[in-house]
């Protein structure tokens, strides 16, 4: 493997906040901690501002992070218009369909138990590694510019 | 999560793989779980809310659809092209 083992504690880290993050939403107010969840629930459904508090915490917390170079800023800074569009509809429509995604699936679900947390899961992790793969490598002689 | 080329390099199993990511996720849920676990005993929140269950408990095509439509999603924005 290719990686810097070094790199793997920042990792466990950012994993353990998220997990308290989500830990404690539940614990205190019984909420699921899924934010293309609560995105949604924001846009369709608001209760009391509790989405938008938690979101524009979640905003404010990445702006410190990227600000005081805590976290980097690489990323997505030179995606063309269309790969952001094309991303967020499938992403948009795919956790409205699911109700999840890998935080209210992959952390939330699956903290619950959640056999149809686990099935998502699964799903969309093969369809990820599909997806790379057939714009890696193609799919019988057909390529695609990714 | 939001770095393409950390998402790529988890996703790429068949190319350098780097499972970092998954880390993060498996951090997290060994995080949350001894929370979701003391929540789902007390049966109510710590604030009074009640304790929000999934959406549904059935495996539908919705779900699975819906599933395999983000990942979709989520494997094309990992291939953003790096800052030059």
């Amino acid at each position: 493997m290719t990686v810097d083992w070094a790199s793997f504690l920042p990792v466990l880290a950012g994993g353990a906040l998220i997990g308290l993050a989500a830990g404690s939403l539940r614990l205190l107010t019984g909420r699921i901690a899924g934010i293309s969840g609560i995105v949604h629930g924001a846009l369709r459904r608001p209760e009391r501002g509790w989405q938008l508090a938690l979101l524009a915490g979640l905003l404010v917390a990445g702006l410190i992070a990227g600000m005081s170079g805590l976290a980097s800023t690489e990323g997505l800074a030179n995606t063309s218009f269309a790969r952001l569009a094309i991303a967020g509809l499938l992403v948009g429509l795919g956790t409205g369909l699911s109700n999840g995604c890998t935080s209210g699936h992959g952390i939330c679900g699956l903290a619950n138990f959640s056999c149809r947390s686990l099935a998502a899961v699964c799903t969309f992790m093969v369809t990820g590694i599909a997806t790379v793969f057939v714009v890696r490598h193609g799919i019988g002689g057909w390529r695609c510019r990714a | 999560m939001i770095s393409p080329a950390r998402v790529l390099g988890f996703l790429d199993i068949t190319g350098a793989w780097d499972p970092r990511l998954a880390f993060v996720m498996g951090g997290g849920l060994l995080v949350a779980l001894p929370f979701y676990v003391i929540t789902r005993r007390r049966g109510t929140a710590l604030f009074g809310g009640p304790v929000t269950g999934p959406a549904s408990s059935t495996i539908d095509l919705r779900l699975l659809g819906g599933a395999a439509i983000f990942g979709m999603g989520w494997g094309w924005l990992a291939f953003a092209p790096a800052p030059r």
